[in-house]
């Protein structure tokens, strides 16, 4: 069995995941809204009630990778100045 | 029928609220404001708590639930030990042999020992280290090099039994052995009645408990030994290898183990062994475990069925209160994203003001624990503004715009209003304190090279003044909690150190070093210098410090650079940032919290 579900979500803000729900399982959200959660009742549970779309990893990370290279290259795109000392975002590799 | 006042000789009480679980227990009250006849209910529950700082199994483990070691696991071999202290873990001491499918034996993080393991599949060991919460010390080698054995005991008086001396992480080769240690070396005593490998240990070298573990088949077997020979226990209900034992001879609990892998807990009294209610959240085997009483122990790091280590913790209470783990959970989104903006204030009233959306903002919004709400704006579109005070009393100084500048502003709940400039231009400096009472320290003085600050000063509410004392490292974009008289100052630019500095409003003194080495994070910053948190840095690890060390706490679940922060450390607020692109997202942190376990009686 997978160790975790991937999926995207919209963060509505207070309650999307409670105290209760970090406790129960995995919880980990990475950019373009997706979520890696752990596999178990609970976890499926909660992507599911949050109107979460399943991704296979490969999905997932590919949203995910898209979206730290438009971040990277909006970094790119800074002067030196504008970049205020910042670091240039890096890759990100789901779990 | 008997009535309760004729079997007990009183009657029963009607009270308008609940007796505390200290005075409830074994009593039954009428609560007239709810109707309902109430008890305090003594029952076992799981909870969890910050993960380890490394992901392992098959680790030696030693210690009470609030002050446990694990040390070494998991092929390939490993020298590491974490020390945890009820909170969250801290990086111990290193090994001197490298080895995984160890045992240990002692009480407390300052006082322990791990014997035996294997450094590869074929190769045993036999090597004994003692731990003083510092480091460990090469002590007398066991008469027999064996991996997956149990252990007991204490530091000066523990019990090593059982093993396998064949090949492979799980062993091989049972063994019937038993081995007593007098703090200066291993004796043979008489050998347990089952050989058998990966099992549990509890107890003492006079009142030991060996549990379960693993033959050609699961085993249940328990035996107890009394300081010379092994007798016959109770039956474990359902025997497992690698699972997590502790307690006593007469009080003791094994939870988990495979195969298959269960999360079940069972309890003994010396007697019988109890299925427990109580579940582990996570199912797994062969982790570390401690504690020095049955109804509260610690399971660590460990192997799951997926496979995979995840490095959890969790903590087993029996108690007539129930205790919630620390979290973090998601909180109200930002009207407007932005990276390094300024907090300040309480998880309930907080702050943000300026950052970038990426364009330098001065946007102020207030937090009111559930959503955040636009408020006055800054004098000035700035990020990495110096903030200090609360929702209602705050303070603004520095910034970048990207010129770093000096202006100040003091807050009133809604509008700003200029104050004293600051006595040098200034970005990404820490700020604690009240408003009229305000310490500013370190920060980013770009132009000038070097970039990072040692200068601190204080604010009375109209001037700044020198502060006693600079920081002892020049820094910038660190972060700070407490007051202009008992502060602390952590890690930044450069090299982004966990050098921790106190001050106590006249010097500043070096603290313990974070675990991780980190800036561009958000902390807890109205939170006092002995408990406040930071986070960030591209990861969602949160650490915390009471004081004297830094440990673990519970992650945040989106990792973040340049995030906002402020609370204290059982009530923090984390905001903003990039994760890689501008976030709006909040999180809330709750520490543990502990509330009596009253339950109401009903007929059915």
């Amino acid at each position: 069995m997978a160790l975790f579900i991937y999926g995207t979500a919209t963060n509505y803000g207070k309650n999307f995941f409670t105290h209760e729900d970090r406790r129960n399982f995995f919880l980990r959200g990475y950019p373009a809204e997706v979520w890696v959660v752990g596999n178990n009742e609970k976890g499926a549970l909660w992507l599911a009630e949050k109107n979460g779309v399943e991704k296979t990893k490969a999905e997932a990370q590919a949203l995910v990778t898209a979206e730290v290279e438009a971040a990277q290259a909006a970094w790119d795109a800074q002067s030196e100045e504008e970049r205020l000392g910042r670091d240039r975002p890096g890759p990100i590799t789901l779990p | 029928m008997a009535t309760y006042k004729e079997i007990f000789g009183k009657k029963i009480q009607s009270l308008a609220s609940d007796i505390p679980a200290a005075q409830g227990e074994g009593q039954i009250w009428y609560n007239d404001t709810s109707d309902a006849f109430k008890t305090v209910v003594n029952s076992g529950a799981w909870a969890s708590s910050a993960n380890q700082i490394n992901s392992l199994s098959t680790m030696g483990s030693f210690g009470s639930q609030t002050s446990a070691v694990t040390a070494g696991g998991t092929p390939p071999a490993s020298t590491l030990s974490e020390e945890y202290n009820g909170s969250g873990w801290a990086a111990g001491g290193a090994l001197n042999t490298a080895r995984f499918s160890l045992t240990g034996a002692g009480v407390s993080s300052s006082s322990g020992r791990v014997f035996g393991g294997a450094s590869a599949p074929t190769s045993m060991k036999n090597e004994n280290e003692g731990y003083d919460g510092t480091s460990w010390s090469e002590e007398g080698n066991l008469n027999t090099a064996r991996n997956a054995l149990g252990g007991a005991g204490t530091k000066d008086a523990a019990l090593a039994f059982g093993g396998g001396t064949g090949p492979g992480p799980s062993g091989g080769a049972d063994q019937n052995l038993s081995e007593e240690w007098d703090g200066t070396s291993w004796s043979e005593g008489n050998n347990l009645n089952t050989a058998r490998r990966s099992l549990g240990g509890a107890g003492t070298q006079t009142a030991g408990l060996a549990i379960a573990g693993v033959t050609t088949t699961n085993s249940n077997l328990t035996e107890e030994y009394n300081g010379t020979s092994w007798t016959t226990g109770g039956t474990v209900p359902t025997g497992r290898e690698g699972m997590f034992a502790w307690g006593t001879q007469t009080s003791a609990a094994a939870a988990g183990g495979q195969s298959p892998f269960i999360n079940t807990t069972f309890t003994y009294d010396g007697t019988d062994w109890s299925t427990s209610p109580a579940t582990m959240g996570t199912a797994r085997q062969a982790g570390g475990s401690a504690g020095q009483t049955g109804t509260a122990g610690l399971a660590a790091g460990g192997e799951t069925a997926a496979p995979g280590r995840p490095g959890a913790t969790e903590e087993f209470n029996r108690s007539t209160s129930v205790i919630t783990a620390a979290a973090w959970a998601a909180g109200g989104s930002m009207n407007t994203a932005q990276q390094d903006p300024g907090g300040f204030g309480t998880q309930a009233a907080g702050v943000s003001v300026g950052g970038q959306e990426p364009s330098v903002s001065n946007k102020t919004e207030n937090y009111d624990g559930s959503s955040w709400a636009v408020s006055g704006v800054y004098p000035s579109s700035l990020t990495g503004i110096g903030t200090a005070g609360t929702q209602t009393a705050g303070l603004g100084f520095g910034g970048r715009d990207p010129s770093t500048i000096a202006t100040a502003a003091e807050y009133d709940g809604s509008s700003w209003t200029a104050a004293t400039a600051y006595p040098t231009v200034i970005a990404l400096a820490c700020g604690v304190g009240p408003q009229t009472a305000a310490l500013a320290a370190t920060g980013d003085v770009y132009p000038a090279s070097p970039r990072y600050s040692d200068l601190c000063n204080d604010y009375n509410g109209t001037s700044w003044t020198a502060a006693a004392s600079n920081t002892g490292s020049a820094r910038y974009d660190a972060m700070a909690a407490g007051t202009a008289t008992a502060a602390a100052i952590c890690g930044g630019i450069p090299g982004g150190a966990g050098t921790t500095e106190e001050y106590n409003g006249a010097s500043w003194t070096v603290g313990g070093n974070n675990l991780l080495n980190i800036s561009a994070g958000g902390s807890s910053k109205n939170g006092t210098s002995d408990d406040w948190m930071v986070w960030g840095l591209n990861a969602v690890t949160t650490t915390g410090y009471d004081g004297t060390a830094w440990s673990t706490r519970p992650s945040l679940a989106t990792s973040r650079y340049g995030a906002g922060g402020c609370g204290t450390g059982s009530a923090g607020l984390c905001f903003g940032g990039r994760a890689p692109g501008f976030t709006n997202a909040t999180e809330e942190f709750t520490g543990d919290t502990s509330a009596a376990n009253i339950k109401t009686i009903t007929t059915s």
